[in-house]
């Protein structure tokens, strides 16, 4: 229903979509008109008067940027009565202004510079002093400086519509105007440098690259964070081998050029000082540096020794799933034909395969939903109630969906509905939120799935899918489940419905399903309620699983765990190789010899104990990484690998979105891309006395490798929801087993339930390294309700004990309180918690061995402390 | 959930009030005067309890407080007097009625005397404009006002509590059992 309008700018006719403004519509005419308040991603505001334009039969100038187009309008840009009005807010701007250009971050890229330029005047009719404000400590971020505000709320509307933090304020009023945090203080927030980007002018630049640079000596790289599975397009910017900012471009890339607090303040780690940038190996108990040409001969001998006196499967891989398409590809390739064992696997394994097999299993394909389906479902259902801290630009897709779509969002999660003063999150702008037990997610879906059942499911439903759900919901009650989620009969059967009766319901899962207990099978109960909702296979529907590393969806798909080959080709269950943890329990047995790690660090992310058993076993440990851990100090060759920043090749993101990462800068140091490493090995590993390796040709560029991997798919790239949808689901209403177990009640005992899960401020361990993001948290806390902490009279910053039920370990902690928090709840982010993740149980799944280790019942008790 | 600054009685008008508008925000600026009215002034811990019970942030009740000069955001004295500088009021000679209370009071503008029963400010037009000078205090107009007569309504205020000399309440409804 398109109703264009067509309307004459500058005697130039132009045709516009209706409800399009006049200064968007004049720059399709080609005429930009000068602004400050405007933005493309702001409602109107109309605050500055600079836009102003003539409309004929209009008696006065008109404000361009709030100004709708409509038929016949004619506009006039630059009309002296223009112009001059335009000179007057210069003056006014300029009379207040300090004209530091030279010493002004923004100086190169600011507006008022350029429309300076072109409308201000020589001279200046003001008199007066110019205003002053004292400078004030507004955090270690980002800098303040309200003398060259031109106080066009920019940044004040950024963070309220489109971040949803309300951090930032307008105050005082007149030529007093200035924007800030509350009461003066420093700035607390999702610190998603929105606001830095957005401002016009040099009032709020970053604190983390102050002076660093001129804007015009900055080489620009267009990338893709690394950061979150989220796939953000963002921009390097170098001077020579340095990063000094990030950027991103509005409307630009899957994100829309909004970033979160790791993709814009988190490129230190890049340049840390501790990174690796030398292969090393271990001779005789001697550390030694060695060439690439010594390190890469070391590594062939070893993995040939090990294949000569154990066989071939006494080799396995593990691989991140923050490394490219290309080096999973290569890797597996190394790992399967070079060396010959089955046993590979990537970080995938720590969750996002549950939702890869499990929707490969039922739909034939994991790619369901984009971020276009948040836009046009209706109604979306979300067991992720902390996807503002693991994924935020996911996270601001719901949120514009129900800003600006009118979309209905019911929200699961172990969270009370309020938020954290300046963090925004998801329960608190739910239609209606369900808060649940802790580790009751599971016990929902069940709850939905019957509501729905017995409510309407949908006609569509295979038949005997529709049975065999009916069968293993049989016989459990809602009581049953009400004592398991503390969610009643209701609150199931009105949320089940809104889902199911909307026209387009999508369904958003993270990590605590993920890496819940028996993530994969609550996948499939996942896949079924979306079934016989009807909610799948149609535009606005679908599953969408939140993935936490930038890469884990892409590391399936190109052959990284042990049971798909490249392009999601399922092997049988006794072609499979080892999972992490087998491989580790394998090495412990003495079955595997050689492990070849590519930034993974078990000792970090599994059973410590366990894992350091097992590699003392190991006759051979290659470790190729960014960073030194603590398994490559066990290591008998570290091969240094090159961050996102420094290669080029392929990320897919979570909704299996496959996007392009270039070289910004070189690798540091002698460090390497890794898959350059990958085809050398490859390379290496044929050779002999007949072939020396140096007549092998390696792969000449990222796009060989890619263009073989996608060769290596027999289904094609990429595999899509398509007409093969309702054949996969046949064959697997056929062979499904679906089983429901009556849930065990949520028995509180006076403990506290903790989480160990992920801040909005860190990615795993390497943000740790970026002293952007160590400034806003750099050490383990623990995060308690208001109330529980004045029960038991604790102050914020207080130290408390935790110990975990059966264990007689305990360890000290700060509070900080949290809103957000259940009461009886904790909440500890992982990325300086392994002291915690210690004492947690440790199980992993049934079906896929994903380990879990996040939660546990745990005491907690004040220390006395004596002064 | 704990109020750090409110009283129970502010609070609870508050929320009486919340009926009476389409969302929770719309309600600020009521919120800031039973604020102002329960403590004197808008303190910041009481603009966290307004945030609270708003669903807002804290910066959003602050943004909203400082535009307006009829929030105090420092404690005031007994008798918050408040000059109008505006045109009508600044021809008949605003300026030296602001001068004398300076002297008499031994204040500057913004400042409270010593023994908390005064603070003075200069504020806009407070719709008087016809019978300037004027002045208000508390919730009372004096006009036309003198040297003279401004003595005369501080003696009163101090050793009384009220003076003959109020003018209105024809532009003030009445407000009863308010401070
Ligand atoms: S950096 Fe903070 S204040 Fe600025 S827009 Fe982002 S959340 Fe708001
Ligand atoms: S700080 Fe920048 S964005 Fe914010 S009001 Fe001032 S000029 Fe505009
Ligand atoms: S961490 Fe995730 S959400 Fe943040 S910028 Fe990077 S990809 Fe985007
Ligand atoms: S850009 Fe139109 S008024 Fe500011
Ligand atoms: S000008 Fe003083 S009351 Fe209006």
């Amino acid at each position: 229903m398109s109703s264009r309008i067509t309307l004459k700018i500058n005697d130039q006719e132009v045709t516009v979509e209706k409800g399009t403004r006049v200064i968007e519509a004049a720059k399709l005419a080609g005429a930009e008109i000068a602004h400050f308040c405007y933005h493309p991603k702001l409602k109107p505001d109309a605050n500055c008067r600079m836009c102003l334009v003539e409309i004929e039969k209009m008696p006065k100038l008109q404000t361009s940027c709030s100004t709708e187009v409509s038929e016949g309008m004619v506009v006039q840009t630059a009309s002296e009565k223009v112009l001059d009005a335009q000179k007057g807010v210069m003056a006014f701007l300029l009379g207040n202004h300090p004209l530091d250009c030279p010493e002004c971050d923004q100086g190169g890229e600011c507006q008022l510079q350029d429309f300076a330029h072109q409308y201000g005047a020589m001279t200046s009719p003001f008199g007066e002093t110019k205003r002053t404000f004292e400078k004030t400590y507004f955090g270690p971020l980002i800098e303040k400086e309200m003398n060259r505000c031109v106080s066009c709320l920019r940044c004040v509307r950024y963070c309220d519509e489109v971040i949803g933090s309300n951090a930032l304020g307008s105050m005082n009023r007149g030529s007093m105007h200035e924007v800030g945090a509350f009461a003066q203080q420093e700035l607390d927030c999702e610190f998603c440098g929105g606001c830095i980007q957005i401002c016009p002018v040099g009032a709020l630049t970053s604190r983390v690259s102050m002076f660093d640079y001129r804007t015009w000596q900055l080489k620009k790289t267009e990338t893709v964070c690394n950061y979150c599975g989220d796939g953000c397009t963002l921009t390097l910017e170098t001077v020579d081998e340095d990063i000094k900012r990030v950027s991103s471009e509005t409307g630009v890339g899957r994100n829309g050029g909004d970033l979160c607090a790791r993709g814009f303040f988190g490129y230190g780690a890049v340049n840390h000082e501790s990174r690796l940038t030398r292969p090393r190996i271990r001779l005789n108990n001697n550390d030694l540096e060695v060439t690439w040409e010594w390190a890469y001969q070391t590594v062939t001998d070893g993995l040939k020794a090990a294949i000569q006196t154990h066989g071939p499967k006494a080799v396995g891989g593990i691989i991140s799933a923050q490394c490219t398409n290309e080096e999973i590809y290569l890797f597996q390739k190394l790992m399967r034909e070079s060396v010959g064992t089955p046993h590979i696997d990537s970080g995938a394994r720590f969750g996002y395969i549950n939702a890869i097999a499990a929707l490969t299993d039922v739909f034939g394909t994991a790619r369901l939903s984009r971020y276009e389906d948040i836009s046009e479902a209706d109604c979306l259902l979300v067991f992720a109630g902390d996807m503002t801290e693991t994924n935020p630009i996911t996270a601001l897709k719901v949120k514009d969906a129900i800003r600006n779509h009118k979309t209905k969002l019911f929200t699961v999660a172990p969270y009370h509905r309020k938020r954290e003063t300046y963090i925004s999150h998801l329960p608190h702008l739910a239609t209606q939120h369900t808060e649940i037990s802790m580790g009751s997610e599971n016990a929902a879906i069940l709850g939905f799935t019957k509501a729905i059942l017995e409510g309407t499911p949908s006609p569509h439903t295979p038949s005997d899918l529709f049975e065999k759900i009916k069968f293993a919901v049989n016989g459990i009650s809602f009581d049953q489940i009400e004592s398991a989620t503390g969610v009643s009969e209701q609150a199931f059967k009105d949320i089940g419905a809104g889902f199911a009766n909307a026209e387009r319901g999508l369904i958003i899962v993270g990590r605590s399903i993920l890496r819940g207990i028996e993530g994969y099978q609550s996948m499939l109960r996942l896949a079924e309620l979306s079934i016989l909702s009807g909610q799948v296979g149609r535009p606005g529907t679908g599953i969408l699983a939140l993935a936490k590393e930038s890469n884990a969806f892409g590391a399936v798909e190109m052959g990284g765990t042990p049971e798909f080959l490249p392009g999601f080709q399922s092997l049988k269950k006794e072609e499979r190789g080892y999972t992490a943890l087998e491989m580790i329990d394998a090495a412990a047995r003495g079955e595997i010899k050689a492990l070849y790690l590519v930034g993974e660090n078990p000792l970090r992310s599994l059973p410590q104990k366990r894992v350091a058993e097992a590699l003392k076993q190991l006759d051979f440990l290659i470790c190729q990484d960014l960073y030194p851990t603590e398994t490559t100090a066990l290591a008998h060759v570290v091969l240094p690998g090159a961050s996102y920043a420094e290669k080029s090749g392929r990320f897919t993101n979570h909704e299996g979105e496959t996007q392009k990462i270039r070289e910004a800068i070189d690798p540091l140091g002698n460090a390497k891309p890794d898959w350059q490493i990958f085809s050398t090995l490859i390379n290496k590993m044929k050779t002999t006395e007949k072939v020396p390796y140096q007549k092998l040709l390696g792969y000449a560029s990222v796009d060989a490798v890619w263009k073989e991997a996608v060769m290596a798919m027999p289904q094609g790239w990429p595999v899509l929801l398509g007409s093969k949808m309702q054949e996969s689901l046949a064959a697997y209403a056929a062979r499904a087993n679906v089983t429901w177990l009556a849930p065990e009640p949520f028995v509180k005992n006076g403990a506290f339930d903790l989480q160990v899960g992920q801040s909005l401020f860190h990615s795993g361990k390497m943000s740790t390294y970026a002293t952007g993001l160590t400034t806003l948290q750099d050490k383990m806390m623990v995060l308690m309700h208001p109330e529980d902490a004045e029960r038991l009279e604790i102050e914020e910053e207080e130290l408390v004990q935790i110990s975990v039920e059966g264990s007689d370990a305990v360890i000290e902690l700060p509070v900080k309180y949290s809103k957000k928090l259940s009461e009886g709840t904790l909440f500890i982010s992982e990325h300086f918690a392994l002291e915690i993740k210690k004492m947690l149980p440790f199980t992993t799944d049934s079906t896929t061995g994903v380990p879990y280790g996040d939660r546990g019942r745990v005491s907690l008790a004040k220390v006395r402390v004596s002064t | 959930m704990k109020y750090k600054a409110l009283s129970k009685e502010a609070v609870a008008r508050i929320e009486a009030e919340l009926p009476k508008y389409p969302d929770r925000r719309s309600l600020t600026l009521p919120a800031l005067r039973i604020a102002q009215e329960d403590l004197g002034y808008v303190s910041e811990p009481a603009m966290i309890d307004i945030a609270e019970i708003l669903e807002l942030t804290p910066i959003q009740v602050y943004d909203v407080a400082t535009f307006y000069s009829q929030y105090n955001m420092k404690p005031v004295g007994t008798y918050l007097v408040q000059v109008c500088k505006t045109l009508s009021c600044a021809l008949v000679g605003a300026a030296s009625i602001v001068e004398h209370l300076q002297k008499k009071l031994g204040i500057g503008i913004g400042e409270t005397t010593e023994d908390g029963f005064f603070t003075l400010k200069v504020v806009e037009c407070l719709a008087s404009c016809g019978s300037g000078p004027m002045m208000q205090i508390n919730d009372r107009y004096y006009e036309q006002l003198t040297p003279e007569k401004v003595d005369q309504i501080l003696s009163d205020l101090k050793e009384q509590g009220k003076s003959a000399l109020a003018t209105g309440p024809f532009m003030l409804p009445a407000l009863q059992g308010q401070k």
